[in-house]
Order: C-alpha cells, then structure tokens, then sequence
C-alpha cells in the first residue's frame, strides 16, 4: 500500500515536472491553431489529458517534442469533429481527409509548430533593441530602409541587428538541435 | 560565390534587400549547393516562425492551467 502511494506520487512528480515549465509554450502553440483564447485554453487541456494517459509510455526525452506532437493530433481530430456534415457525403470526406492528411492545419500554421515555439523562446531573449527590427521587418514587413527611417538609425545597423539576432535564434536552434528533433519526427503518438 | 560569400548576404537575400545582380548569384549558389540550401531553408522558416502573430498568455489562464496539470497529476487515474 505504501509502496503504490509512492509509485502514484512519482508519476504525479513526473507529469507535473514535464508539463510545467511547457505551458506556456502549449498555450502560444494553441493559439496559433484556434487563433482564439478560450479554444486554445481546450486545447491545451484535452492534449493533457492524452499526455497523462500516455504517459508511461514515453521515455521522457524532449517533452517539449512530446507535447506539441500530442496537440498536433489532438487539434487536427478536433477539427475533424467540428466539420460532422461533411461525413456524410463520401466524396467530400475524402476531401478533407486528404486535407487532414497535411500533419498542419492549413492557413493558421506555416511552420513547425515545435520550431516556431523554440524560435519564439529564443525570440524573447534577444534584447529589446533586436526585437524591434525584427517586429518591423519580419512581422510588419518593413523594407530596411524603412525600418531605419522609423527607429531613427542608419541602414547599416538595422541590417546588423537583423542579421545577428536572426543567427542567434539558428544558434539556439543548433544547440537544441532542433532540426535534427524534427526531421526525424516524433509522428507515431496519438 | 563561394558559400562563405553567400552566407555573408544570405539573410539580405531572403529580405530581398540585395540587387538584382547579387540575387542570381546567390539564386545560381543554392541551385548547386545541397549546405546553403539547407541553411537558406532554415532561415526562411525563422522568418515564418517570427512573422507569425503572438499572444501573451493571460497570467490567469497559465495559472488554470498550471491548476489543472496539478490537478490531473494528482487525481491518479492514469
Ligand atoms: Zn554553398
């Protein structure tokens, strides 16, 4: 009896060790899916769910991969759920199975959901003035020259600062080897 | 171009910021060599990943779901 308390005990350490310091990242990730607060926030609940279900059977290295992967698949039948009329007639099931079969949801997601959040973590760290250049041209799309008008600083430093936070982030990536983490995939969970 | 001068102009590149001179170069570069395609290919999803829009998460939902994960975890039913 005492032995089964501490066995439940650790598994509880365990998920919740794993899943924490995560959630932030799940809840981004969720976001980018639903593209809504409250459908991302069931999101990330019902991929938890699966993860405590499916838990004994991971072997705990990259939780992070893990939990994205979960989600990926939590989120493309939840889609699946909300189109039920479309079951009815086969020639548009297979339609949207064949537009399931792409491991993204189209249109909200352009990218690997685990090598954007690591982007974005790197993303965060990069000092203040770093992240404005990039805000500017990756996200508004700004022309360097345009960006150097609105920040008030030469062309030069604009491109110094783009170039080296954008290789800072492929420097993180390398170290977490992140690359490497997806192209062999961590597709086989459910 | 070797790849070390490719690499110097790459990121300028995939902003379209370089003439139209150095783009063929560089175009002509990645259509022969498999490591700055693979590098040029990492930066274009670094682009994607950071143009895509963010969400400051509420405090208030990672605190649910912080409760809830703790919740999960306790209630043993794995
Ligand atoms: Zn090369």
């Amino acid at each position: 009896m005492v032995l089964l308390m501490d066995q439940q005990t650790d598994t509880e350490t365990k998920f919740e060790k794993l899943v924490l310091p995560e959630l932030e990242i799940m809840y981004r990730t969720a976001w980018l899916y639903t593209r809504s607060k409250s459908e991302a926030e069931d999101l990330v609940q019902e991929t938890l769910l699966k993860a405590y279900k499916a838990l004994d059977r991971f072997d705990g290295r990259y939780p992070r991969a893990w939990l994205l992967t979960i989600m990926r698949n939590t989120n493309i039948n939840r889609a699946r759920k909300k189109k039920p009329d479309l079951l009815d007639d086969p020639e548009k099931t297979f339609e949207r199975s064949q537009e399931f079969s792409d491991t993204q949801t189209p249109e909200t997601i352009v990218v690997d959901p685990l090598f954007s959040a690591e982007v974005t973590e790197a993303y965060e760290t990069l000092p203040e003035n770093f992240r404005n250049v990039i805000d500017l041209v990756d996200l508004n799309s700004f022309s360097y020259k345009e960006t150097a008008a609105k920040l008030g600083v030469p062309v030069g430093t604009v491109m110094s600062r783009l170039h080296r936070a954008r290789k800072q982030i492929r420097e993180v990536l390398k170290e977490k080897q992140v690359e490497d983490t997806i192209s062999q995939g961590g597709d086989h969970i459910d | 171009m070797s790849c070390a001068q490719v690499m110097v102009v790459m990121q300028a590149y995939l902003d379209g910021e370089v003439d139209e001179r150095t783009a063929k170069k560089v175009a002509k570069h990645l259509d022969s060599c498999a490591d700055c395609q693979y590098e040029s290919s990492v930066y274009v999803d670094i682009k994607k990943s950071l143009a895509q829009p963010k969400i400051d998460p509420d405090p208030d939902v990672l605190a649910a779901l912080s409760d809830f994960t703790r919740n999960l975890a306790a209630s043993g039913n794995s």
